[in-house]
């Protein structure tokens, strides 16, 4: 009894006292907690699937799908090859674009990313999209 | 006979998963999956008595035994095949996407004793956006195990399966299951033991990932379930306990939930409810410790032989501190002619909160099994 109460405890203080400007914007947890979480099921960006060549199940090899570059790699002047993330610019990022929805299909496509979701990866993009 | 010919000649070749309809426990005097199913957790092949209430108490008659009852199999083999097609019409904002595509083909297998079998789910994956691969890349087997079995329906089994866990809607993009790693394919290996006694049943599981990564998909974790269900009211009601635990490379996720089905005979409406709070924590300090929360209630009624109208709703809140959720609405029509044959129509909005710019989704399914 002791337990359920502090866990209802828990929960009330940690339920609607944040903000997604608190959250990290890294790729560790924007790779945990958002892409493999939403665009990874059987049917999308799955190893099994790979939907328009691109399987985000993998940390790395996510990250170089989106972004074109080595993880930890040194920055490089030359664009990469998938651009599906401009560093720096989220706002002409075509994952962006395809989080909101923005002329272009909206993805995921079954259930789109709540805002506060997108914000993070806007701020990951924004922030220099590094492999953190 | 033309119809079954046509259905076959629509169908063949087309992709996906079918899975229980809990809709129908407790509401057709059946308390528990395994009254219909082989499968202790439901879905899939149907046994002797799943097959004549198809063609009886659920849709407006017919054989509903395999083949239509044109072959029956020998006793130590039970077979069957599902099949699903679907139209989808989806729009969100000004924009609008029309889908026809294949859901599923599987073929199930079950062979062995009243003891000892083994059982098999293998066919060809679906995908609305699949680029249509080769046919030797879609072939899948979403289950194969062993399992041992009393009489009294208690098991132990040994493979890949999804433990029991939550209400095992055949609607794989239900929040409950589109969010716990109950989608497509991500079923993984384990062993489960369950105990079934009158009134109540207890399920234990313990899993592993995939060991090839193109077996399946979703995150690869090992852990264990347990759920925990007891039945009262002369079984027209059942309440359950439910948790889990998932450890993969990049996060740990505890879940605890509850489960409540309700048949109220007098109105004939059969509710269903769950809900789960999952706690989870990241590898390498990625991030925050965070709460979510996944929810789903639907009502469902049968107003006509072969016709049931149902409604739901579910939720979604991946970070309980953002204040940020997923809701849905929907509502099924489901039409079963026949034993073996479904029409399902489902209309679904989904919202963030206000439901300001809703997106909707029409989806019918013609689903054909053997």
């Amino acid at each position: 009894m002791m337990h359920t109460s502090r866990f209802v405890l828990v929960l009330a203080l940690v339920a609607g006292c944040a903000e997604s400007t608190d959250l990290p914007a890294r790729w560790s947890y924007v790779h945990a907690a958002i892409i493999q979480p939403a665009c990874t099921t059987a049917g999308c960006h799955s190893a099994l699937t790979a939907i328009a060549g691109v399987n985000l199940s993998e940390r790395e090899g996510a990250y170089t799908m989106l972004t074109g570059r080595i993880c930890d790699a040194p920055p490089s002047s030359i664009d990469p090859p998938r651009n599906y993330v401009t560093p720096f610019s989220a706002e002409t990022s075509k994952l962006y674009h395809q989080l909101v929805g923005e002329n272009t299909d909206v993805m995921p496509p079954d259930s789109p990313l709540p805002e506060a979701e997108i914000e993070i990866v806007a701020r990951w993009i924004d922030e220099g999209a590094r492999c953190d | 006979m033309r119809l079954i010919l046509l259905c076959v000649a629509l169908l063949l070749g087309l992709p996906g998963r079918a899975d229980a309809y809990p809709q129908f426990q407790l509401s057709t005097d059946t308390d528990r999956c395994s009254a219909c199913h082989f499968s202790p957790a439901g879905g899939g092949l149907l046994n002797e008595f799943g097959r004549d209430e198809a063609g009886s108490t659920i849709s407006r008659g017919g054989d509903g035994r395999f083949l239509h009852g044109a072959w029956t199999p020998p006793s130590w083999l039970q077979l069957g095949v599902d099949t699903r097609t679907a139209l989808a019409i989806k729009s969100r904002k000004q924009e609008r996407e029309v889908l026809a595509f294949p859901m599923q083909l599987d073929v199930y297998v079950r062979a062995g004793g009243e003891r000892i079998s083994f059982n098999l789910t293998a066919g060809l994956r679906g995908g609305a956006r699949d680029p249509r691969p080769a046919l030797v890349e879609r072939l899948a087997s979403r289950e194969h195990y062993v399992m041992y079995q009393r009489d009294s329906g208690s098991y132990v089994r040994l493979g890949r399966f999804f433990p029991i866990h939550g209400i095992r809607s055949q609607d794989h993009t239900a929040y409950v299951r589109r969010y716990l790693g109950f989608h497509t394919l991500e079923e993984p290996y384990g062993v489960a033991a369950g105990i079934m006694e009158a009134s109540w049943e207890a399920h234990l599981s313990a899993f592993v990932p995939r060991p090839v990564e193109i077996l399946g998909s979703g995150i690869k974790a090992k852990g264990i379930t347990a759920y925990y269900e007891r039945r009262f009211l002369e079984d027209t009601a059942a309440f359950a306990l439910q948790s889990k635990l998932g450890f993969s490379s990049t996060d740990t996720r505890l879940s605890a939930g509850i489960v409540g089905k309700r048949w109220m005979p007098e109105a004939e409406v059969m509710l269903l409810a769950e809900l789960d709070v999952v706690r989870q924590s990241f590898a390498d300090s990625a991030g925050p410790l965070r709460y979510q929360l996944a929810a789903y209630a639907g009502a469902s009624k049968m107003v006509a032989p072969g016709m049931m109208v149902g409604a739901a709703v579910h939720r979604w809140q991946p970070d309980l501190r953002l204040r940020t959720q997923r809701d849905a609405f929907e509502v099924n029509l489901q039409y079963f002619p026949l034993a073996h044959l479904e029409l399902h129509l489902l209309t679904r909005f989904g919202g963030e909160g206000d439901f300001e710019n809703p997106s909707l989704l029409s989806l019918l399914q013609l689903h054909y099994y053997l």
